[in-house]
């Protein structure tokens, strides 16, 4: 009976390590709202509860799984060519202003229907172009993903805001904001009384595309075995600059695509002068996922929960909104720690072979 | 084998039991030594090793047996799970490879840790440097190495370059490095394996002087006739666990085989006569530079026929594997002609080459021949998952890979729980297996086996070299076969080059004219032969 326990442990070391994370991760922000707050039993009980406490609350849970889920697919199939690139944040920005642009000025009287399939295509062009230029770049100069994606971050970023200031403002409004966004082109919205949109089923349908197009097709294969080892896949005969740069393509599009869904999910009005993080965020759940899409749901909710539960907390009680980096730094650390708690893996291995020598 | 022309001084067999048996306390005893890894594999179970003072133990077993493991645990590479180690009757616990030194053990290892741009000297006097006014005394060095040296009969130049210098200085600069930081305990890890017969009789001579001075040898090996010559007494391992110890002149070598593998070990291979039919492959005058500007390969010319396998022997790292590289096309050549199947092959692709009948046997084979975090099937299908037999037009046909897979896992003998078990969970023989099996069935008519069967067990060597001689029997195959152990390279292969510093130095059309002796001294470059005769090798 301890003997199935522990290989079941070994099993899903991977499963158990990362709950075992997250709760110590929850732990510590307990620990931090007791300390700072005055009144922390109203605190701890709020960032834990109020999340699900209402239709309005779950729906914005929903509504900010939407966009990173689709960063973290994006992220994953950077992963899985072992590509750490960051361009996701920037390329969901920029296609969201795009597709701002395209929707207000430049052909607002698309008819309905085709309207936001239009923009979702123009979203994932930009975001895939936005995906090639580092990876070409990469592949072509050898130059640092990491860096290169970081600075290009900041152009890519801009140049949304850019759009927005000089290209779509709307003058008859005091703040800053685009022209409104034609009924036509916006995504249904599914739950009432929220602004979940259909976008949460175009992020589903992504995922188990996702998945299926890395586990079950020709080109998924080949980018995971360049994902594992590349000079392996080039001595088996795999195009590996090619099929670096399409993954890096295809993850820059998800990116544009949950950009664009965001928006016409969202907003009445393009408003971002800054980027909102989600990039960032989408590649902290596809670590957290370890670039397995099939977890992205998982670690999307995640992730929402305790930042809406940090919203929650910031706007209605005396804690400060920024303990919530606090908390997904920890995680995310421990996380990304591969040797953490493989000590204790490491006695449970050594049981089931000393259990398996004996009974040789 | 070893044994003739060389000076060797075989010690008295009575005298060594004298010592053997009369020493009192044993310089080193390891008891109960267990060590899992992190993946679960045991290592090494319940390990007892005592060595006495002044003798040579072998430490013998397949590989995969333990051996290194359990040496790097004396040398404080790594942490018993369980047990204790025990120098001159003291417990030790080392935490890692200069507490092993302070304890006087030195360990010279298979691959050497040396600053190649140095000078021998001062690679010896390295960590420990002598020194004058606050600056490195270099004479001083050259002098502490000399004395050293003269000391031990080492002949050896204090003031050459190491890059310059052959692999078997290499191993004595290592050897006087752990003399110098006070050894008593020396390990050697296979010292032979990369050595031509002539230089492994010189290593025997400077062993057997260390010996009388005193210093105590573990000299790990699976050569048999080496251990019976050299060796006083020996442990044998074999999955782990100690199978045998004792003295060596009481084992014949047939015995300690036995010990280590469990049964018979065939040394020979029966094979047919080779029937060589048209040409498969050939290379006309092939030339290629390094980055600086060096010839690596130097007008190689030789030809392949179907039905026949071409050997190709030489000390490693004279353009055998830039070679194998060319041919499977990993790396673009600079001069010459290659032509395989009739087609000239410059500037095709790994994918366009396999496609044209090549297939290949990596010498690296977890750089090059898998992916260890990908399953079995993954790993047997990246040659061939694009035909029509295993995919559609975007999608793989799971179902018949994992048939396949299922069928090369039976047929190839692969040791696993099935197609979708980790490569990187296997032992490296079977991981061999599955690069073996993926190359040599998918339906190539030249294959390059480069170091097919280095680093693996006994059972996975014979039965990959049976399968490579099956292979090309059928007369629809040539093979390349390249490789650093001579008694592979002279039983599989048909006809035999040798290659030293990037030119083919001698052809034997039939690999059985050459003894072992001939073929070292064309390995060293002692010998080479006529243009002519080497030009024999293309037809």
């Amino acid at each position: 009976m301890k003997m199935k326990m522990n290989r079941l442990f070994v099993k899903n070391f991977e499963l158990f390590r990362t709950l075992v994370v997250i709760l110590i991760g929850f732990a510590i922000s307990l620990i931090l709202i007791y300390f700072i707050s005055d009144e922390p039993v109203k605190a701890i009980t709020t960032y834990m509860f109020k999340p699900f406490d209402g239709i309005r609350r779950i729906g914005s849970m929903i509504e900010y799984m939407i966009p990173i889920m689709f960063a973290g697919l994006g992220m994953c199939m950077m992963l899985s060519v072992s590509q750490f690139n960051l361009i996701g944040d920037g390329a969901l920005f920029l296609s969201a202003a795009a597709v701002s642009y395209f929707a207000t000025v430049l052909i607002p009287n698309c008819p309905p229907i085709l309207f936001p399939i239009v923009m979702i295509v123009a979203g994932a062009l930009i975001g895939g172009g936005c995906g090639a230029i580092p990876a070409y770049l990469q592949s072509r100069f050898k130059t640092n993903i990491v860096v290169v994606t970081l600075m290009m971050n900041y152009v890519l970023i801009l140049g949304g805001v850019y759009m927005l200031l000089y290209w779509m403002r709307d003058p008859s409004k005091t703040y800053v904001g685009s022209l409104p966004i034609p009924d036509a082109a916006k995504l249904a919205t599914i739950i009432p009384k929220t602004h979940v949109s259909l976008g949460i089923i175009l992020a589903i349908v992504a995922t188990v595309a996702v998945n299926w197009f890395l586990n079950q097709t020709k080109a998924g294969y080949q980018m995971r075995m360049i994902g594992q080892n590349p000079q392996f896949a080039k001595y088996s005969g795999i195009n590996v600059v090619k099929y670096v740069i399409i993954a890096q393509v295809i993850g820059g599009a998800l990116a544009g695509i949950g950009g664009a869904v965001d928006i016409l999910g969202k907003y009445d009005r393009f408003i971002w002068l800054t980027s909102n993080g989600y990039g960032f965020d989408g590649m902290m759940i596809a670590v957290i996922a370890k670039g397995n899409p099939k977890h992205i749901p998982l670690a999307a909710l995640f992730l929402a929960y305790i930042k809406i539960g940090a919203d929650l907390v910031g706007t209605t009680t005396d804690v400060p909104l920024d303990f919530v980096l606090v908390v997904q730094s920890v995680i995310v650390m421990l996380v990304a720690a591969v040797s953490f708690m493989s000590g204790v893996r490491q006695k449970a291995v050594v049981k089931i072979a000393s259990a398996e020598k004996a009974g040789v | 084998m070893i044994r003739g022309s060389g000076n060797a001084k075989l010690p008295d067999p009575n005298r060594i039991v004298h010592r053997g048996l009369l020493m009192d306390e044993p310089i080193l005893l390891m008891q109960g030594i267990t060590k899992v890894y992190p993946n679960g594999f045991m290592a090494n179970s319940n390990v007892n090793l005592s060595c006495r003072k002044g003798e040579i133990h072998a430490l013998l077993g397949e590989n995969g047996a333990g051996k290194t493991t359990l040496m790097k645990m004396l040398f404080g590479f790594e942490e018993p799970t369980e047990g204790t180690i025990q120098i001159k009757g003291k417990d030790v616990k080392f935490k890692g490879a200069l507490d092993a030194i302070r304890h006087g053990v030195g360990m010279v290892h298979q691959h050497f840790m040396l600053v190649d741009m140095l000078t021998v000297a001062e690679n010896v006097v390295l960590g420990d440097e002598p020194v004058k006014a606050g600056l490195f005394d270099k004479a001083g060095a050259i002098k502490k190495t000399r004395d050293l040296a003269d000391k031990y009969h080492f002949n050896i130049d204090p003031t050459a370059i190491v890059k310059e210098v052959t692999v078997a200085t290499k191993q004595k600069i290592e050897i006087l490095k752990a003399l110098l930081r006070g050894a008593e305990i020396l390990v050697l890890d296979e010292p032979t394996a990369v050595l031509t017969p002539q230089e492994t009789r010189e290593l025997f001579v400077q062993l057997n002087v260390l010996r009388e001075a005193g210093h105590t040898i573990i000299f790990i090996s699976h050569k048999l006739n080496e251990v019976k010559e050299l060796c006083d007494s020996f442990t044998v391992l074999r999955k782990g666990r100690v199978i045998g110890n004792g003295l060596v002149r009481d084992y014949t070598p047939q015995m300690l085989s036995n010990m280590m593998v469990g049964r018979d070990v065939l040394l020979e291979i029966d094979k047919d006569m080779a029937v060589p039919r048209e040409t498969v492959a050939s290379v006309k005058n092939l030339v290629y530079f390094d980055l600086s500007g060096l010839p690596i390969l130097d007008g190689v010319s030789f030809s392949v026929q179907k039905g026949m396998i071409l050997g190709i022997a030489g000390v490693e790292g004279n353009g055998q594997n830039e070679l194998s590289e060319i041919l499977t096309g990993l790396r673009k050549f600079n001069v010459g002609e290659i032509e395989i199947n009739g087609k000239n092959v410059k500037g095709m692709t790994v994918r366009m080459l396999r496609d044209n009948g090549v297939a290949s046997i990596s010498e690296d084979r977890m750089s090059y021949g898998c992916a260890p975090m990908a399953t079995i099937a993954e790993n047997l299908m990246s040659d061939r998952f694009y035909k029509t037999q295993y995919s559609r037009k975007v999608s793989l046909k799971r179902k018949d890979i994992e048939k396949m897979a299922e069928q090369y896992i039976k047929e190839f003998n692969i040791a696993c729980t099935g197609p979708r078990s980790k490569v990187g969970e296997l032992s490296g023989g079977n991981i061999q297996k599955v690069i073996v099996a993926r190359e040599f069935t998918s339906g190539a008519s030249f294959i390059v086996a480069n170091q097919p069967t280095r680093g693996i067990d006994v059972g996975a060597t014979e039965f990959i070299r049976r399968k490579l001689i099956e292979l090309t029997r059928t007369g629809e195959v040539g093979a390349l076969l390249i490789s650093a152990d001579l008694n592979e390279v002279m039983e599989v292969s048909d006809s035999l080059l040798v290659m030293h510093k990037g030119k083919v130095c001698a052809y034997f059309e039939n690999a059985k004219d050459v003894t072992e002796d001939e073929l070292g001294e064309y390995m060293l470059g002692l010998k080479s032969m006529t243009p002519e005769e080497v030009g024999s090798a293309l037809k």
